[in-house]
Order: structure tokens, then sequence, then C-alpha cells
């Protein structure tokens, strides 16, 4: 059985983000919201316990067919109460050269979201670099431990409570470097 | 056998049938500090564990706090082989996020230096895995050409032969 879609001719329009949208809405109706085209790139969120379900979906279907994960990473907004850390997920359709990005949001008290790594081999390392980094607990990881820093950190820098430089530090002054 | 009763080996290595070889920190063949554990079965390897160096200089926490020119200067440093490519990403990122058009002349000049970047990083990055195996002369002999494609990119722009912002 094919599974890849290929160039074929049964798709005698390109794949745009608006057919992209209506499948989704189409499926999965409210359970995903913001929905807005950053520089042309369809964006949208969904729950974080539908986020396999999405992406499944958008792995799955033949006309959508995105079946490389090219990126993905946290993002942390400490303002944002409940949902302070944000999982995004790039996803590439090579065929159509079409991306879209998929955010899934999770509280920094309890930020366990579902593992991507059945359906992508490459959200293994992805993975562990975020939970490295932002400490988003990848629920059914197989081998969910830090990758770039030391096992013994324990911390998650890239997390906006560490400020990157000494902030009483008075020999640098803003205005020198051009942020005064 | 009772006399070696005092040998401690880890639980289960008698009997398993596979033969465990830490290849690295530092053999030759894995540039930088890059170790991989390895489970061999005879001369196959079934199970890799790899640990890929703490090497993370946080570039992008950095330029949380940093305008973007300063950014560049970051870009510049994420590969010294090929400088001008990455910062080239950044910088189309920042014109795409300022809506900025640029010149057809400007795209042209811009392709010419990443070409040159691209050429002399193939070279460095060919030659090195000599370097690695123990061939230091074709290294050398490479080198001139990168020093030439180097000073070719470095020369019309305002930096140096490696970073060039």
């Amino acid at each position: 059985m094919k599974k890849s879609g290929g160039p074929s001719n049964r798709y005698k329009m390109p794949l745009t983000n608006e057919i992209v949208q209506s499948r989704l809405t189409e499926k999965f109706g409210d359970m995903l919201t913001g929905w807005e085209e950053p520089y042309g790139m369809l964006t949208f969120a969904a729950a974080r316990e539908h986020n396999l379900k999405v992406l499944n979906f958008l792995y799955d279907e033949d006309d959508l067919a995105f079946r490389f994960l090219t990126d993905l990473t946290a993002v942390h907004y400490p303002d944002r109460a409940g949902e302070e850390l944000c999982v995004v997920y790039h996803l590439h359709n090579l065929v159509e050269n079409l991306r879209v990005r998929l955010k899934v949001y999770a509280p920094v008290s309890q930020p366990d979201v579902y593992t991507a790594t059945g359906l992508f081999s490459a959200a293994n390392w992805m993975e562990r670099e975020t939970y490295d980094f932002y400490g988003v607990n990848f629920v059914g990881h197989p081998n969910l431990k830090r990758v770039l820093n030391v096992d013994e950190m324990d911390y998650f820098p890239l997390r906006k409570e560490f400020p990157l430089e000494d902030q009483t530090r008075i020999d640098k002054d803003d205005e020198m470097f051009g942020r005064g | 056998m009772s006399d070696h009763n005092h040998i401690k080996l880890p639980e289960g290595s008698i009997g398993k049938t596979t033969t465990t070889l830490n290849l690295g920190p530092t053999h030759p063949a894995t540039h930088g500090v890059f170790q991989n554990i390895l489970e061999l079965d005879g001369e196959r390897i079934v199970k890799a564990e790899a640990t890929v160096g703490y090497i993370h200089r946080a570039f992008e926490k950095i330029a949380e706090r940093r305008p973007l020119y300063q950014i560049t200067t970051l870009t510049d440093r994420l590969n010294y082989c090929s400088s001008p490519i990455n910062n080239m990403g950044w910088h189309l990122t920042v014109e795409k996020m300022l809506g900025i058009k640029t010149p057809k002349r400007v795209d042209y000049l811009r392709v010419i230096v990443m070409e040159l970047a691209r050429i002399t990083d193939h070279l460095i990055c060919t030659s090195i895995v000599g370097v690695d195996a123990g061939a230091f002369t074709g290294f050398l002999y490479v080198m001139q050409a990168v020093s030439a494609g180097s000073n070719a990119t470095s020369q019309p722009l305002p930096g140096r032969n490696w970073s060039v912002s």
C-alpha cells in the first residue's frame, strides 16, 4: 500500500493554509483555538491532552501528510497563569512545501505533555532538549533525561526567572549597550 | 573462584553476551567532546548511549536582552566556518519581521558571500576528518584554498576572516 502522497495528480489545487484549517476544523471543531497566520505560517493551539490526536491527524491524512517534524521547542510565558509553558511543534509537508505550527500550553506547576516519539523519531532528542531547558515533562518518553546540560543540573536554564546578566552590575550601563 | 570474592562486578555483567565499549570522549573519530558508550555484539553495535558534549552557549538566552545588531555577532559564532550564512538567516528573519525589501543587488552580493562561505566550510569539514584520522598534511594544503576563500569573503566586508561581523 502506497502511503506517502507523492506529487499526485489527485489534487489539482496546491495545499494551502485555508485547506489545512478547514480540514482541521472539520475534524476537531472547537478543540483547536488561536488561529493565526504570522508571516504566512498557519498557527493554532490545542489542549495539551489532544496534542497527539492533532499530530496524528496531520501525519496520517494523505492530503495533509505533515510527516516531517522540523522543530519542537518550548516558550516560557511567566505572566500567563496556568499556561506558563508553551510547547511548539513545527511540521512540514515536504511534497507541498507547506509548514504549520501547533502550540500546546501547560502549567509550569505540572508541565506534563504527551510525547510525540511514537510518531516522530526526531522528537526523541528534541523533547529531551525541551525538557533540559524548560522542564517540560514528556509523558511516555523512552529516555527523558538531559541532553546538553550536565545531569546534576537541578534547574531549567531557559525559563524566564533566570535573567542572563547580573541585574545588579553597575559597570554595564544599558545606555552603553544601545538599550538605554 | 573463591579467591576473587572481593571483586565487585556490575550487576548482570557475567551473564550478558554483549561487550561494553567506551568510544571517546577523546577518540579521534569523535571531533570535540563526544562520548559513546556502545554495546557490541561481536562487531555489531546493538546500543549506543551518546553524550554530545556540554557545548550549549545559550545564544538564545543572550539574545533575549540584546538589540538586533548585537545578535549578529552571536549568529556569527554559531559555525565559524560559514558565519555569513548564519548571519544571513538572522538578518532575513529581521527583515521579514520589519517588512524590509532588499534591492536585487544586495541579494546577489549575499548569495556570492554565502557561496564562498559554503565552499570554505565544506573544505574545512572534509579536511578536518583527515586530521582526526591522523592526516594533517592534507589539511594544510586545503587550508590554502580556505584562506583564499575567506579572504575573498572578508575583504569586501568590514570584518575579519572568520567571524565576519
